[in-house]
Parts: structure tokens; C-alpha cells; sequence
């Protein structure tokens, strides 16, 4: 039977919370390998590295044009891949594991996009002049306001901080769409405790 | 219609109203973009959505800062957060698979305004409650070391 840590209340085998105190109940042992963060580098790695390849590659990075469908598809594989590691396999995978791959996911996916974005935009750097990105800018968003246009060529202009920019604002992104991903795989490849306690 | 609000506790009161907050935040920088005419926020939104005008909705003849079908699903998971829309395993299976066949529909025969929206709508929905659910699980995990127990001064 196991018990609350926090109150010491008795806690039903699939129990998440416990019911007299709130504290989380956990699912794995403690010291057992599911409690090991660990765990969760190796899916994340590659579900990360998958997620930032396919946003990272021009004409295929626009696949996060659809609800972010890259960064949503990458937590997932880093939740099916962590799955594939437990012994109950996926269909036992609590939604927080599913949460945290999602995350780490997420976190390597942007710096791998960054990276592997790196060449590009150094191609379009050589291959465009400041005149030409601003033409393009102009196409997609004729009404654009011309302090934000200065800006965005002042951007371009210097790579370094464009790179940096990219890192921060890929990293938050995908992280929070990855852990959406990781978190409904959790929930639909079978989180069996996901409908009893609500 | 059952609740969250049998399971939560103080910090889950508390994170429920952050994320609340956050998808409010959200939804309304999606409508703040054509009234207030801010390209920084279509800006930002054009990494995660297409923006085809056409394929939008319209505030005061300028398109929001995203497509219908996202529009629909940000927010309906505002709407299910507002309500505590307890997590279905069921509905979310449904709303995917109703997405699923919206999507492929839309590109060979019914490409209907309303089923985007319908099928966005019915995902955020049956969403927000899993999201909200694994986030909690997540921070809970985290704050708890090895020994099982809950740290004492976790926020």
C-alpha cells in the first residue's frame, strides 16, 4: 500500500495526488530509474535534434506554420521515445513525464534549429543585400511599420544578434509547444489515472 | 459538467490562474493586432501560423494575428480554462481525429470556415485540461527530491 510522503494518508495504486493534502503522489519508486532525470536526456536529444533539423531547413520549416506542427510533433516523439524506455511502456506514461521530455525536447530542439540555421542565414546574408530584404519584408507585410522595418534591417545586418535572438525566441517556443506534444501523447496513448481523478 | 476543482490544491489554484492569465494574455494579443494595428504581433504569431488573410478572420477589416482554425483553438483552451473543463481522454481522442478529417477534407473536398473552426474549437477544449493536468505533474515531479519527499521551501 502506498503512502502519502507529505501526511502519511493511504494512497490508491494509480492515485497522483493524494486527496488529503495535495501532495504530489508520484508514480515511480523512489531511486527506481523512472525518478531518474537522466532518463529523459536521451529521447529528449533526439526528438530535440529531429524537431530542430525539420525547423531549421528552409521550404520544410514551414511545417510550424501549422500550429507549430514540428515543435507539437518533436515533444511527442520525445514522449513515445521515453515511453519506449519504461517498463510499462507508453500507455502507463504520466502526463508530467510527458510534460518535462516535452520541455527538454523543446529546449534542444531550439538550439539545434538555431544551428543548423546558422549557414542559412549566413547564405542569405551574402546572397541579399539590405535592399532586397527590405523588398521581401515589404511583400509579406505591406503596412509594416517603417520604425519596425528599420529595426528588422538593422537585424540583419548583424548576424550575431539575429543568431541570439533566434536562440531565445526558439528555445521558449519550442519548449512550450513541445510540451503540449509530450503532454497529449502522455494523455492519449493512454494515461490510464487521467480521467478517474478529474 | 464535472471540475477540476475536486483535485487542486493551494499551488494548483494558484498555477490554474497563471496559465488562465497567460492564455488571456495570449488571446488577446491575437485580437490586440488588428485593433491596435501592431505588426510586432503578427510578427511574432507568423512563426507559428500562416496568416493567410484569406484563411483568417477579420477585426475592423484587418485579419487577426492568426488563422481560423488557431483562433479557435486558443480559444477554446481559454474557454475550458475559464470553466475547468475537466480533461477527457475520450474528447481529446474525438477532437484530434475530428481535426484529422477536417484537414484532410479541407484539402480535397469541404473547406468550410466553420469546420476549421469547429474542429480548432472542439481541440482546445478537450486540450487545456491535459495541458494544465501535465504542467501540474511536472512541477509537482520537480519539486520533489529523491527521497520522495516535497521540498520545503518549493514556491
Amino acid at each position: 500500500m502506498r503512502t502519502c510522503s507529505q501526511c502519511g494518508a493511504r494512497l490508491a495504486d494509480s492515485a497522483q495526488y493524494c486527496m488529503q493534502c495535495g501532495t504530489a503522489a508520484g508514480t515511480s519508486a523512489p531511486g527506481s530509474p523512472e525518478s531518474d532525470t537522466a532518463s529523459y536526456f536521451r529521447p529528449a536529444l533526439i526528438a530535440g535534434g529531429v524537431l530542430g533539423a525539420l525547423s531549421a531547413i528552409p521550404i520544410v520549416q514551414w511545417g510550424n506554420c501549422i500550429c507549430c506542427m514540428w515543435a507539437v510533433g518533436g515533444g511527442a516523439l520525445g514522449a513515445w521515445l521515453l515511453g519506449r524506455e519504461r517498463p510499462g511502456g507508453w500507455a502507463t506514461l504520466p502526463l508530467g513525464d510527458g510534460a518535462f521530455v516535452g520541455v527538454l525536447s523543446g529546449l534542444f530542439g531550439g538550439v539545434v534549429a538555431t544551428i543548423i540555421g546558422i549557414p542559412f542565414r549566413l547564405l542569405a546574408a551574402f546572397a541579399m543585400d539590405p535592399a532586397e530584404i527590405e523588398e521581401l519584408i515589404l511583400e509579406a507585410a505591406p503596412g509594416i511599420d517603417p520604425e519596425l522595418l528599420e529595426r528588422i534591417l538593422q537585424f540583419s545586418e548583424s548576424p550575431l544578434i539575429f543568431v541570439l535572438a533566434s536562440l531565445v525566441f526558439n528555445v521558449i517556443l519550442f519548449s512550450l509547444f513541445a510540451m503540449v506534444g509530450g503532454i497529449l501523447f502522455a494523455a492519449i496513448a493512454g494515461n490510464k489515472g487521467a480521467d478517474k481523478t478529474g | 459538467m464535472s471540475t477540476l476543482a475536486s483535485v487542486t490544491g493551494p499551488g494548483a489554484a494558484r498555477l490554474h490562474t497563471l496559465l488562465w492569465s497567460a492564455a488571456a494574455v495570449w488571446c488577446g494579443a491575437i485580437l490586440l493586432a488588428p485593433i491596435a494595428g501592431l505588426d510586432s504581433i503578427y510578427a511574432f504569431f507568423s512563426t507559428i501560423c500562416h496568416q493567410m488573410t484569406e484563411r483568417s478572420w477579420h477585426l475592423g477589416g484587418e485579419p487577426l494575428a492568426v488563422c481560423i482554425r488557431c483562433t479557435a483553438i486558443y480559444f477554446g483552451a481559454l474557454a475550458a480554462l475559464a470553466v475547468r473543463l475537466a480533461p477527457r481522454t475520450w474528447l481529446l481522442r474525438l477532437a484530434l481525429g475530428a481535426m484529422g478529417v477536417e484537414f484532410i477534407a479541407a484539402r480535397l473536398w469541404i473547406d468550410w470556415e466553420v469546420t476549421r473552426a469547429l474542429s480548432g474549437l472542439l481541440l482546445g477544449l478537450a486540450a487545456a485540461g491535459f495541458v494544465e493536468r501535465g504542467l501540474r505533474e511536472m512541477l509537482d515531479r520537480r519539486r520533489t527530491v529523491p527521497s520522495g519527499r516535497v521540498l520545503e521551501n518549493a514556491p
